[in-house]
């Protein structure tokens, strides 16, 4: 197929055929991983901007290897949403950014949207690498990169996702890319950390963890932000271990052959037992690095990619 | 003083249309209606609807503290251009309007201006903080025109209780922004399918429902008016119903924007529908058209609220809430509702006119001899682009920017003076 | 109009092939040292075939790697999309290694530039030789092939198309032709 994105704002927007195209192309790069010398010229002279206004540790080193990996030049802007609230504008940082003469933007931001935002903004292109809780389609990707490299059908998996998905960007993501794929998807978490609505999406809610992870072939355990509780929808920490946390009993009884995720970071012994996170069905460190291939794979696309 | 004739008018008023008639102004008085004749001389508005001069129950003018976004000034000039000749001014400013001197302070601009009638509304509690109620007799005396804590509410069901009962004893309007913040709080959009998939945090509808309720069951309780201002769901509307249907004096409104856009909108993320209350569905935009055309809703309201494009040109969670609203509600409501046939003009006019100046208590809303001109001619068939030079307000939030739209306010006559003419 | 002339049918390829085989095997290097790499998605497949007539004849395996040089192309910022990308496959060290090098049509030269950065980044082979079905006779660049099944004189607007049966199904070497 002819890639002719130049942005990735969301998985929603992408086809079945544009993210096996993206997820084809992750697999070569991944293969430049493995080599002696991890850099191949694709992206040499492009400047890539790194515009993170939340904290991220992971996400930022895993863009700027893939960006040093391709031979781009890039840029690494963090700062708080606050305090680019108080001072200059979005739009006017991006804008001065640009106009010293970026060619890509990747933007993690606390406001849904700001992605969208920007690219109908700016000239450059833009890589969605979170924005507030709507999506995170670089995590996503991989996510399924990760998955495909276990299971080479979709269609027939049975995925649960774990945890707080009111308000997680990866939930969402991987909830459209699923739907896209046809594939059978549970819920579990306690009913406050569920949206209210969910007519448009394609999932089932369990709310019995120890009957929603007995058949899955894919358990996908988000991080816990410990603030929810502040915020009155959880009592707390000991009783959310207690009913929605992957414990090492609860570890035994899954599936054999399935495999247990984390968008990390991981709160060891909060949503996951400290062992399991460890265990050999844990993917996790996996995911980490087709982290870096995806990243590539989508530098590399949305660069050559043209506007219609 | 002016005199006018217009000519071979077509007079919309609340209750019916009359076609070829020729109006004669005099010392800003109506002084003759006859039918059309060739040789009388005058402006000559063929095939153009004249209706009785717009009144806006809601607006914000953001004079004093905001008036980078807007002022007296710019505010009633684009209200002139609307068709408005009078318009409320809420008391939301920086400091807010919660005394008379700031009372006779937004009386002053007026009669700078000149050109158009203000309806200041003083705030309910001082400050606007729901503590203490404010010198209401005072500003009654000053030239208040109602009383309202409009863009909070007054949250303390208490003081709320005692500003409306100190207040009912002078029969203005006391207008109610109903929202229970508790629930609304750190919320962008409805909470629908739509915000879950958008990312945005929600706001349960309930909210609004739930402060009318309360609110209504104080006034039915006080036995006092109340009018309720901008309703956004089928489920106030139908709890408003009750308690008129209870014969409790409640009065309410609803803005052009809830009954053209629905809440689908928000997966552009664009900031012009970022508005309190919030866009709902399109059930309730069709509950709420239903509404003007069963007369359970009296009238409608601008809710103009300017904010400059720099503000609005950011992160959708960081966006200030809020659209202007005085140039495109007669052109909107006429491209969207009255040539789909959903709502009929002379309808259009009696919630944009004539009842609210009953509920002012100002200047009757017919144009019949005898009542002072105020008037606008409209021009169904004319098409506008709402650009810059259109908009006469200092800002440009609205959604219709860039768009067009049928219907083209030529002139605005105010107290039997021209005050406003479109540039051919 | 597009038209298709056939300029080599599977004889033709496969003879070409042979000759290849016969002239790796004239070369004095020592086999043993010896790797082949191919360009995907046609060199490969012809590196696999010398590859297994050697190994027939010497009862010798040689390694075969291939490479995808889209990633190191000069082209990249111009060109209307950027091409899928396929991974790399060299499972053995380079160094010192006498490799020879396949691909099916030899134009420009600058594929071949993109393969020999690539390679240079996975070790430092001894040497290099560059065999190829066939040469346009276009270079633009200061490479030449060490073999090549024939020399063709095409012009630069007309396309050369490879199919081998290991990709198309069919061996055949064509012309398309625009004609009015």
């Amino acid at each position: 197929m002819n890639w002719s994105r130049r942005h990735l704002l969301s998985i929603e927007e992408l086809s079945k055929e544009e993210i096996e195209h993206i997820l084809e192309n992750s697999f070569s790069f991944k293969e430049v991983l493995l080599r002696p010398i991890k850099k191949v010229p694709a992206l040499r002279g492009k400047t890539v901007v790194n515009l993170f206004f939340e904290p991220s540790t992971r996400t930022l080193i895993s863009f700027s290897l893939a960006e040093k990996h391709l031979s781009a030049d890039s840029v690494n802007v963090s700062t708080s949403s606050s305090s680019v609230k108080k001072g200059e504008t979005l739009l006017d940082t991006a804008k001065n950014i640009e106009s010293m003469k970026t060619d890509m933007v990747v933007i993690r931001h606390s406001s849904a949207g700001a992605a969208k935002f920007l690219a109908e903004r700016l000239n450059s292109n833009v890589i969605n690498a979170g924005d507030g809780t709507h999506e995170h389609p670089t995590q996503a990707l991989l996510d399924f990169m990760t998955i495909r490299e276990h299971y080479k059908d979709f269609k027939n998996l049975k995925v649960l996702i774990l945890g707080d998905i009111l308000h997680s960007r990866v939930a969402r993501s991987l909830m459209w890319g699923f739907m896209k794929y046809k594939t059978k998807v549970t819920l579990c978490a306690p009913p406050t950390l569920l949206p209210l609505y969910l007519n448009d999406f394609n999932v089932e809610v369990e709310y019995d963890i120890d009957k929603a992870i007995k058949d899955k072939d894919v358990i996908y355990i988000l991080r816990m932000q410990l603030e929810r509780q502040e915020k009155g929808l959880f009592p707390s920490l000991r009783e959310y271990i207690k009913d929605f946390s992957m414990t090492y009993e609860r570890y035994q009884t899954v599936k054999d052959r399935s495999i247990i995720m984390h968008p990390g970071p991981i709160n060891r012994g909060v949503e996951l037992d400290g062992t399991v996170a460890d265990s050999g069905k844990s993917v996790i460190l996996e995911q980490v690095t087709n982290g870096v291939a995806v990243r590539m794979a989508i530098l590399y696309l949305l660069n050559g990619g043209k506007n219609e | 003083m002016n005199n006018i004739t217009l000519k071979n008018c077509t007079i919309v008023n609340f209750d019916k249309i009359e076609k070829n008639k020729d109006i004669v102004i005099k010392n800003g008085i109506i002084t003759e209606i006859k039918n059309h004749s060739s040789n009388s001389k005058g402006i000559d508005v063929k095939g153009m609807y004249v209706i009785p001069g717009l009144v806006d129950m809601h607006s914000h003018l953001r004079e004093p503290g905001e008036e980078f976004k807007e002022d007296v000034f710019s505010g009633s000039s684009a209200a002139l251009s609307g068709g408005f000749t009078s318009i409320a001014v809420m008391p939301n400013t920086n400091p807010p309007i919660d005394n008379p001197q700031s009372i006779l302070f937004i009386k002053k601009r007026e009669s700078e201006f000149k050109n158009i009638e203000l309806l200041p509304l003083g705030a309910l509690t001082k400050k606007m903080e729901s503590v203490e109620i404010t010198e209401m007799y005072d500003m009654i005396r000053a030239g208040a025109k109602g009383f309202s804590d409009d863009g909070k509410g007054t949250t303390n069901p208490r003081v709320f209780m005692n500003a409306l009962r100190y207040a009912s004893r002078f029969n203005c309007l006391v207008s109610v922004h109903c929202e229970e913040r508790q629930l609304s709080e750190g919320g962008q959009i409805n909470e629908s399918d739509v915000s879950i998939k958008a990312g945005l945090p929600g706001i349960p509808r309930i909210e609004e429902d739930i402060a009318i309720y309360r609110n209504l069951r104080i006034a039915s309780y006080l036995n006092t008016s109340i009018h309720i201002a901008h309703i956004s769901t089928s489920d106030s509307l139908n709890i408003i119903h009750d308690f008129k249907k209870k014969k409790v004096k409640a009065t309410c409104e609803v803005t052009p924007h809830h009954l053209l856009f629905d809440e689908s909108i928000h997966s552009t993320y664009d900031t012009n529908y970022k508005m309190k209350p919030s866009l709902k569905s399109r059930a309730d935009v069709n509950a709420l058209i239903n509404g003007i055309n069963s007369g359970i809703i009296d009238a409608i309201a601008t809710d103009h609220a300017p904010h400059q494009i720099y503000e609005k040109e950011v992160e959708f969670i960081y966006a200030p809430f809020g659209i202007t609203g005085f140039e495109t509600a007669l052109p909107s409501l006429y491209t969207n509702l009255v040539k789909t046939n959903k709502v009929d003009l002379k309808t259009i006019v009696k919630l944009l006119a004539y009842n609210p100046a009953k509920l002012f208590n100002i200047d009757e809303r017919i144009i019949k001899i005898g009542n002072t001109a105020n008037l606008a001619v409209f021009n169904p068939d004319k098409e506008i682009v709402v650009d810059r030079k259109f908009l006469k307000s200092r800002s440009v939030n609205t959604p219709f920017f860039g768009k067009k739209l049928f219907g083209s306010v030529e002139m605005t006559i105010f107290k039997g003076k021209s005050v406003f003419k479109k540039e051919s | 109009m597009t038209k298709t002339f056939k300029l080599m049918g599977e004889n033709e390829v496969q003879n070409i092939i042979n000759a290849m085989a016969n002239e790796v095997l004239k070369s004095k290097a020592s086999l043993k040292d010896t790797a082949f790499i191919g360009i995907i998605k046609r060199g490969d497949v012809i590196a696999k075939r010398v590859a297994d007539i050697i190994e027939k004849t010497e009862r010798l395996k040689i390694p075969i790697g291939k490479i995808d040089i889209n990633l190191y192309r000069d082209d990249l910022s111009i060109i209307d999309y950027h091409p899928q990308v396929s991974s790399t496959e060299i499972q053995f060290d380079l160094n010192d290694k006498i490799v020879y090098l396949f691909d099916d049509v030899f134009f420009t030269g600058r594929t071949i530039r993109s393969a020999l950065n690539e390679i240079m980044d996975f070790g430092r082979p001894k040497k290099i030789y560059l065999y190829v079905l066939i040469d346009r006779k276009s270079r633009e660049l200061p490479i030449v092939p060490d073999f090549s099944g024939s020399d063709l004189n095409i012009p630069k607007n007309k396309i050369v198309t490879v199919c081998l049966k290991e990709v198309d199904g069919t061996d055949e070497i064509t012309l398309l032709k625009e004609e009015n």
